[in-house]
């Protein structure tokens, strides 16, 4: 991390937050872009009323429309006042407007690059940013390569350790579209930017909940031991949404639920719940254990594609009373798309911890609801002491870890009924998060914003994660293709095509009903 | 409310709830709340009696629609209200949704001897199960009231009621009774004290007697502090001038420190808790201490009583450095803020200033909109350092809404871009929430309150080395 000269402040010993961003320049490319207006803008907001950004902290829209740095500011400040969690507080606008600037360049022009170099140097002297800079790609993905290049040609960015100040680059997913592209498109950004330098956000890192999967496991000392092929049957992770492609057909098209999904998300919340504990919480000391608990995932060979995966595809239907179309009717969607909206996947974990533990994971959209949780399922007890009292009927232990809505943990276990017999009854143990702490937790991009100009790259995607999960999803891929099986279709409201239910119940379990 | 008078209607056998008790219920429940109102119970059945109202309140939730709770207890806050004006202040800030949940056990003083049949100790309690957008927040509530003459009993019925193995916290709103029996035994039950510095009418001893208490039971028991929590704004931004690699060398060559806090009012000095705080905690971050007592007189001026000092402290390199702590006439006193008689006794005094732009002239007229800053408040914080030659000015400020603050830094080289920040006015419920997140001991906290100690009674340092 680059932040020794902030620990070295002997103001910040003892302080909650012991690491201070330095002066630094944010420049966002794609500066009028819905990203930058929706999320970024707020998130930087926030982080003003809060207080951890320096006075010198200075922001550099860049984007092709024609903006004046007062129509930058305007549009950053409706951005606010429709998005942001605060409302607009009028003296800390005007205070954090005065950092606000614009640069007009066209993405893969060099001489946008000249301009933009030019106004950095002259804010660098003016606002005494030291030269300290972060580039925030929020454009097309197509352009993250070319950006990334003509940084690196122009001189824009600094090669670290050149004692000119820090450079990094911030990119969203996608990571390229598979295992050649995310590859190639790493090549393009590496000639400008070391691995070191490069924060990708995957933003369901940002979330808390997310984060506290990390300290339910090593922060008690009661669930490590039981994290294990001794104890747990199998895991299921579901990422559902309700709604459906919201116009982004363009995209979605291309992606499927396995690009747009699995790839990324799904694979965090894997590898966070099967890593081993890491010896520090250093961003590369938890990187290496999720990376090895990627490594681990036994690759699938085409016969298993066809048993241990499920693509699907929402059909028209009605979802609340409402007629809702099908995907294939969606606006700009093909009417003979291949693409699957749903996917429902077995995978398997071969290290000494989880050998023979199923991960089942699900994700779609038009499904029954909006959830998302990891559920670790334990194996029942060896010995039924209690079959007359219906022990037979009742549910395994369940720890599941609610990532949204409701977010908290729960725990399944039994219970006696209250009586002269003894019955027996699955009951629930909840932790829910807004009930317990009750205070509103940071939007994802603030704390991943702030991580990034803290230099803190434990909640980014390092470029190994990335390659292994590309290299997962393109076999799933190819097989899918080699196999020309039809992509079975489900009605909207529903968990998914049945196909899916075969998956699980083919290992006699099924999935959770939720 | 009909639901939770049914409740009560079922309830009943075990005690009579008095028309006060309903009031009060009624006052801090919300029409969101599925609880149970407050009702007065054997003091030996509380946990029994919890129970049963949590299970009715669980009935009543789910009749209505909504979930059946769990006691999804966190901690035990202990709150000591002097007065039934505290005490709905102090349930006032358990309302907010952003309390934990917790247990928790206000304990409200009788004068005099109990009347003749009443217990020692009376106890009331309720539940609260309050839907929030997603989720619902459960507490639970027990008043304890206990008479002059039967206080020494008030530990021994509330020490069992803490709930074990979770973080107990007590409050202890306004001035503690110092080495009290009572205070001792509380604090000697519970994970920490929280005060509030700001509250106090003799805030200098009282952050002796403070630090006291910090060292005695530094093992067992943590302090913290509201007026510590008020002034976090104002130390990050002094901070920050000094995260930069380049600015960082400055604070080394410190050697003139001002800090001005809000005047009080006619003859009332200010509370000078803040201002010894702030200057105890740049005192111990950079290793500096008083030498002797402060060169104190007073100002001259017919509206305030309060005193300029001065402070000579020494670095560990023997470099001295001169410290002012001045009441801030610049900003004048209006007038105080025309309360009404219950928050007049509920609020610590509250002024309405404008700062006028010399700093040391006759009281402004107040003109535009009314923001309360508290007698005591931090309104300046200036830093002087000569680098070799090379002088750096670094400045926090109230703006004159009064609201905000802002940065001015000034190098040779130039001026730093100002910042400004929200002050917030922090109710005590945002206060009390900041202190139930903190587990462990807060050795900012500690630290800074044993440099201010030092600066208010420097003979003080030699007596503790001794001992």
């Amino acid at each position: 991390m680059d932040t020794t000269a902030t620990v070295s402040n002997p103001l910040r010993q003892g302080m909650r937050a012991t690491r201070a961003v330095q002066p630094c320049i944010l420049v966002i490319f794609g500066a009028t872009g819905d990203l930058t207006h929706r999320k970024l803008l707020p998130a930087l907001y926030n982080l003003a009323i809060e207080q951890p950004l320096p006075a010198q902290f200075t922001v550099v829209g860049v984007a092709r429309r024609p903006f004046s740095d007062d129509d930058f500011r305007q549009q950053a400040r409706d951005s606010i006042s429709q998005f942001s969690r605060r409302p607009l507080n009028p003296t800390i606008w005007d205070n954090f407007a005065k950092g606000l600037f614009y640069s007009q360049a066209q993405f893969d022009d060099p001489k946008g690059y000249e301009k933009l170099g030019q106004l950095l140097d002259k804010l660098e002297q003016e606002r005494g940013t030291q030269g300290n800079r972060m580039f925030y790609l929020a454009t097309p993905p197509s352009f993250y390569g070319t950006i990334g290049e003509l940084l690196s040609s122009s001189g824009l960015a600094h090669k670290a350790d050149d004692g000119k100040g820090w450079s990094r680059l911030v990119i969203e997913k996608p990571f390229g579209h598979d295992l050649a592209s995310a590859h190639e498109l790493n090549q393009a950004l590496n000639k400008g930017f070391n691995e070191s330098q490069i924060y990708r956000i995957d933003h369901y890192l940002g979330k808390e909940t997310v984060q506290n999967i990390m300290v339910l496991r090593f922060g008690n000392g009661i669930f490590e031991p039981i994290w294990n092929r001794q104890y747990i049957d199998h895991v299921q992770i579901t990422v559902a949404e309700s709604i459906g492609i919201e116009g982004r057909a363009d995209y979605y098209e291309q992606a499927g639920a396995i690009r747009d999904m699995v790839q990324n998300h799904m694979m965090q919340l894997l590898s966070l719940t099967a890593m081993e504990p890491p010896n520090t919480f250093g961003a590369d000391a938890v990187r290496d254990e999720k990376v090895k608990a990627l490594r681990a995932i036994t690759p699938l060979v085409d016969s298993e594609i066809a048993l241990d995966t499920v693509r699907g595809q929402y059909g028209p239907g009605i979802v609340a009373g409402d007629p809702v179309p099908g995907y294939r009717q969606e606006k700009g969607v093909s009417p003979t798309s291949r693409t699957e909206t749903f996917v429902a996947l077995k995978l398997s974990i071969e290290n000494w911890r989880w050998a023979g533990v199923p991960f089942y994971l699900r994700t779609g959209k038009r499904l029954t609801k909006r959830v998302t949780e990891i559920a670790i399922q334990f194996k029942r007890p060896p010995y039924l002491l209690f079959q007359a009292a219906g022990a037979q009927q009742l549910q395994p232990n369940v720890l599941s870890m609610r990532i949204q809505p409701n977010e908290g943990i729960s725990l399944l276990f039994s219970a006696k009924v209250p009586g002269q017999e003894m019955r027996l009854r699955t009951v629930n143990m909840d932790f829910l998060y807004g009930s317990s702490f009750g205070v509103e937790p940071p939007e994802a991009y603030e704390r991943l914003l702030l991580d990034a100009m803290l230099g803190d790259s434990t909640l980014f995607t390092r470029i190994d994660e990335t390659e292994l999960a590309w290299k997962l999803v393109d076999t799933i891929v190819s097989g899918w293709e080699k196999s020309g099986t039809p992509i079975a279709s489900y009605e909207p409201g529903t968990w998914g095509p049945k196909e899916s239910d075969a998956l699980i119940e083919r290992d006699g379990r099924t999935w959770r009903r939720l | 409310m009909s639901d939770e008078q049914g409740t009560q209607g079922t309830q009943g056998t075990q005690g009579t709830q008095s028309a006060q008790s309903e009031q009060e219920a009624q006052a801090t429940q919300g029409a969101q709340d599925m609880g149970s109102a407050l009702r007065t119970v054997p003091t030996d059945a509380i946990e029994k009696e919890l129970d049963t109202s949590w299970r009715m309140a669980n009935a009543n939730a789910i009749a209505a629609g909504s979930h059946a709770g769990a006691r999804n207890t966190v901690m035990t806050l202990v709150i000591y209200a002097n007065n039934q004006v505290e005490l709905q202040r102090a349930r006032d800030a358990l309302g907010d949704p952003a309390t934990h949940a917790a247990r928790a056990i206000l304990l409200l003083p009788q004068p005099g001897e109990p009347p003749e049949g009443k217990p020692p100790v009376e106890a009331m309690i309720a539940t609260h199960l309050r839907p929030q957008e997603s989720t619902v927040s459960y507490s639970e509530e027990i008043v304890l009231k206990a008479y002059d003459g039967t206080m020494q009993h008030l530990p021994g019925t509330l020490l069992p009621l803490i709930v074990a193995g979770l973080p107990s916290y007590l409050w202890w709103m306004g001035e503690p009774p110092w080495r009290s029996e009572l205070l001792e035994s509380l604090v000697d039950g519970c994970d920490r004290l929280v005060v509030d510095t700001a509250t106090m009418r003799h805030p200098e001893q009282s952050l002796l007697a403070l630090e006291d208490l910090q060292r005695r039971k530094k093992t067992s028991c943590a302090v913290s502090d509201f007026n510590f929590t008020r002034q976090a704004p104002w130390r990050e931004l002094i901070a920050q001038f000094f995260d930069a690699p380049d600015v960082l060398p400055y604070l080394g060559a410190i050697d003139h420190v001002s800090i001005e806090y809000a005047a009080g009012a006619g003859d009332a000095p200010a509370n000078t808790a803040q201002a010894y705080l702030f200057a105890g905690w740049l005192a111990s971050r950079l290793g500096w201490r008083a030498i002797g007592g402060p060169s104190v007189y007073m100002t001259g001026t017919d509206y305030s009583s309060d005193a300029e000092r001065e402070y000579t402290l020494i670095t560990g390199a023997n470099k001295h450095i001169t410290m002012h702590i001045n009441a801030r006439y610049g900003v004048a006193l209006k007038e105080w803020v025309d309360v009404s008689p219950s928050q007049s006794q509920t609020n610590i005094p509250v002024a309405q200033l404008k700062p006028v732009a010399d700093g040391h002239s006759a009281p402004h007229t107040y003109s535009g909109p009314a923001t309360p800053v508290a007698p005591g408040a931090l309104m300046l914080v200036r830093l002087r350092a000569n680098l070799n030659g090379k002088i750096g000015s670094f400045t926090v400020a109230r703006e004159s809404d009064l609201e905000h603050a802002a940065t001015r830094a000034q190098l040779p080289q130039g001026a730093l871009p100002s910042k400004t920040v929200h002050l917030p006015t922090a109710v005590e419920s945002t206060l009390l929430t900041e202190q139930l997140h903190q587990m462990e001991s807060d050795p900012l906290y500690e630290d800074a309150l044993g440099a201010a100690a030092l600066m208010l009674q420097p003979q003080g340092a030699m007596r503790r080395t001794r001992s």
